[in-house]
């Protein structure tokens, strides 16, 4: 059964259904603009991805909507779908979008004949075409996104949603940017900085307290107690009597904080019965939920973040096709 | 010149034996007995015993070294960060080295807490204690106390700098002898050549520590353990609940271990060298400080010391008379003299001073050869010889008189329950129940 097509404002609209519960690529020309007409977000993404994945212009550059009266059915952390899409309409409302949609028309009309991916030399040229082809026609900045499920807590989706893997989405796609950067095609404004792990770049952390000595991280952290009167220093459970508060040393009973004691500061003991070391400054470990590597905090891989706009150079470089990517 | 020597021994002629012993028998009774024959014979029986004793010496030194045991290191202090680097230096260079270093920094204002972090994240330091809020001295050794794992504990001034053999040597007596509750070091001034104020102390404590507490120890009176440089058993400091509330704690500490019948010796071989104050102000106000506490735990909280009952104990109880009657009765003694001259015989003064400080500059001199007779660095006392003549002044008019001033005013204002070596929040507690 075929998706059904629209028209509203002399553009023909598919409505994709079958497609994407099949998985199935339609034929580009049937229609102008794709619009989702489906309510499982997880079919949809890996449509969306599917169109990322091919090497067809016309399918790569095809204008996606979301539909705003589907928005609920998505989860609500689903962002990936907008950043994947071209984003919402409401009620079939085209005007806003009729720019975006001719001036793709027109690029598309005007480079198909050199987007062949034998003419590049490697893959990765390839994918950075594909990169400035749509950032270019759709006038946008690559933007981070705040995304729990890439590695490190940001991701460019829309880059990232080449690659299967996730650490490969990682490496690729921030080596792909930087070198763009270097040459020139990129201009990029600081974002964030993130802290990943040292051997997997993954930046789902754990940070705890651990021990100098045996690095152990159950630790029990307990307030000192020092008696003004003689002058007797220690800890909670050495002055704990029948729910009062009686000096070890002198056998008085503790009644005013401030006036009788105060607690000068904190102490940690280490609960591992081999080590029992007590300190007051527990330095931080960082265990990596992904590969489970322990590290400490300046071990960790610093990383910055950021937004990334094509240059003039860059824009140019873009124009050329496969031969300008070559340079 | 000829006319001032003339001057000088028409003095001798003007005054008779029945003068002389009217004012000065205190002298001839106490100062010289004392202070020439007593330590005198005494010094020379505690070297020859000291000599015939030799091989038990060695056994003990064995001893310990069979066993080695963790000692720990205790040092508290209140922004005393800038001493750690050179203190950590006098550690590393130990001849004995199963030491455990615990600094604890009592609320300090300054960076102390900066350094001793870093120091305790490169193992210099095996812990480094803070107290966000200063409690005192006192709290901040007991704090340390609390988390040290030695059997014995070396309890230092953090700008005490120790020689090589000093922790080994302080360990020894606990080998040697039994039953020893505390071992007190030796304290030599370091910065003797700063100033004029500096160079009497040198000479005082080469005398008044060197020598006098071979003497006291040897007597088996000797009843303070400078908190500077002074090694206890774990077990014993647990026993007397750790330190009290000062100023003068470490005295203090001395006494509620000899009360619980335990030996307390003077080690003269260990040596910690010490800066000591540079200007008279500041010694002035250190001292005011020492001799308060003399009324404050010598006649005040350990009262019981001179009362004859079953806790008596005669050394104690002599131990506790010589500190009073030396520091405090002969001390009230000279200046009652002083002003019966001055409202009797004003003139008398020009003759009587002349002698009298003819005698102390003789008496200073024979403690000057007691100092160099036991001390091995001869050379460098010797360097200070032309300082003794002043040094009658020093211990006998400035000492007397700065310690006269602390004892008027502890006994009449209890003034050390108001130090703000203390800070105020224990003060209180010190005033409600210790006065």
């Amino acid at each position: 059964m075929e998706d059904t097509v629209i028209e509203v404002y002399s553009k023909k609209i598919l409505l994709l259904e079958q497609a994407i519960e099949q998985n199935i690529l339609p034929d580009p020309d049937i229609a102008d603009v794709w619009v989702v007409n489906h309510k499982d977000q997880w079919l949809i993404r890996r449509f969306l991805r599917s169109i990322i994945h091919s090497k067809n212009i016309k399918i790569y550059l095809k204008p996606v909507f979301l539909q705003k009266e589907f928005k609920k059915f998505y989860a609500e952390k689903s962002s990936h779908l907008k950043h994947l899409s071209d984003g919402y309409i409401k009620k079939m409302e085209l005007s806003a979008k009729l720019p975006l949609i001719e001036l793709t028309e027109r690029f598309i009309q005007r480079n198909k004949n050199k987007r062949n991916p034998v003419d590049f030399i490697t893959e990765n040229n390839f994918l950075i075409q594909k990169t400035f082809d749509y950032y270019y026609t759709r006038n946008k900045t690559i933007k981070p996104v705040l995304e729990r499920k890439s590695l490190t807590g940001y991701a460019y989706p829309r880059i990232e949603a080449y690659f299967y893997d996730k650490k490969e989405a990682f490496i690729i796609s921030r080596m792909l940017l930087q070198e763009a950067y270097n040459r020139g095609c990129l201009s990029r404004d600081y974002v964030d900085t993130s802290y990943l792990c040292h051997s997997c770049h993954s930046g789902f952390l754990n940070y705890r307290e651990i021990c100098p000595k045996c690095k152990g991280h159950n630790l029990k952290a307990r307030f000192l107690i020092h008696h003004f009167r003689c002058a007797y220093v220690g800890i909670e459970t050495d002055f704990a009597y029948n729910d009062k508060l009686i000096c070890p040393k002198c056998s008085s009973e503790l009644r005013n904080l401030g006036v009788d004691y105060d607690k000068p500061g904190k102490i940690y003991l280490c609960q591992n019965k081999k080590c029992n070391h007590d300190f007051q400054e527990p330095p931080i470990g960082v265990n990596c939920i992904d590969c489970k590597t322990e590290q400490s905090p300046y071990e960790l891989f610093v990383k910055k973040i950021y937004e990334y706009e094509i240059t003039t150079k860059g824009i140019k470089t873009g124009l050329e096709g496969s031969a300008g990517i070559l340079g | 010149m000829q006319e001032f020597w003339d001057k000088y021994f028409l003095i001798w002629h003007q005054l008779d034996l029945e003068t002389i012993m009217r004012w000065g028998w205190f002298i001839f009774l106490f100062d010289i007995p004392r202070f020439v024959i007593l330590e005198g014979i005494t010094l020379f029986l505690s070297k020859i015993k000291r000599f015939e004793t030799k091989d038990l010496w060695e056994d003990a030194r064995r001893k310990l070294w069979k066993e080695t045991p963790l000692v720990t290191v205790l040092v508290p202090g209140h922004n005393e960060g800038q001493h750690l680097y050179k203190l950590i230096a006098s550690m590393q260079k130990q001849t004995y080295q199963n030491l455990e270093l615990i600094v604890i920094d009592d609320g300090s204002i300054d960076n102390t807490s900066i350094i001793g972090r870093s120091f305790e994240k490169t193992g210099d330091i095996d812990l480094f204690l803070r107290a966000e809020e200063r409690g005192g001295k006192a709290s901040a050794a007991n704090m340390g106390l609390r988390y040290c794992k030695g059997k014995y504990i070396v309890h230092l001034d953090a700008d005490s700098s120790l020689d090589a053999d000093a922790v080994e040597k302080i360990l020894i007596p606990f080998y040697r002898y039994k039953n020893v509750g505390a071992v007190g070091g030796n304290i030599a001034v370091r910065n003797e050549d700063t100033s004029l104020t500096t160079t009497m102390q040198f000479l005082e404590y080469l005398s008044s520590i060197s020598v006098s507490r071979v003497v006291l120890s040897h007597l088996g009176i000797y009843k303070m353990v400078s908190g500077a440089f002074g090694a206890f058993p774990k077990d014993v400091l647990e026993r007397v609940g750790g330190w009290d509330i000062g100023p003068g704690l470490d005295g203090d500490i001395t006494v509620k271990i000899r009360k619980i019948n335990k030996n307390v010796i003077f080690e003269e071989e260990a040596v910690c060298n010490t800066h000591v104050p540079v200007t008279w102000k500041a010694l002035t106000k250190q001292r005011l400080r020492w001799s308060r506490s003399l009324i404050r735990f010598r006649i005040r909280k350990h009262n019981d010391i001179w009362k004859p009952d079953k806790n008596f104990k005669i050394s104690n109880f002599l131990s506790f008379f010589e500190n009073v009657f030396f520091g405090l009765v002969l001390d009230f003694l000279w200046v009652f003299y002083m002003f019966q001259i001055i409202i009797m015989d004003p003139k008398f003064l020009l003759v009587w001073f002349p002698f009298k400080y003819s005698i102390y500059v003789v008496l200073a001199l024979c403690g000057f050869l007691y100092v160099l007779w036991t001390n091995k660095n001869k050379k460098k006392i010797m360097k200070k010889i032309l300082y003794v003549p002043l040094f009658p002044l020093y211990m006998g008019y400035y000492m007397r008189i700065v310690r006269t001033i602390a004892y008027i005013d502890e006994f009449l204002f209890y003034d050390s329950y108001k130090d703000t070596w203390n800070p105020e929040k224990t003060s209180r507690k010190g005033r409600e129940y210790g006065a």
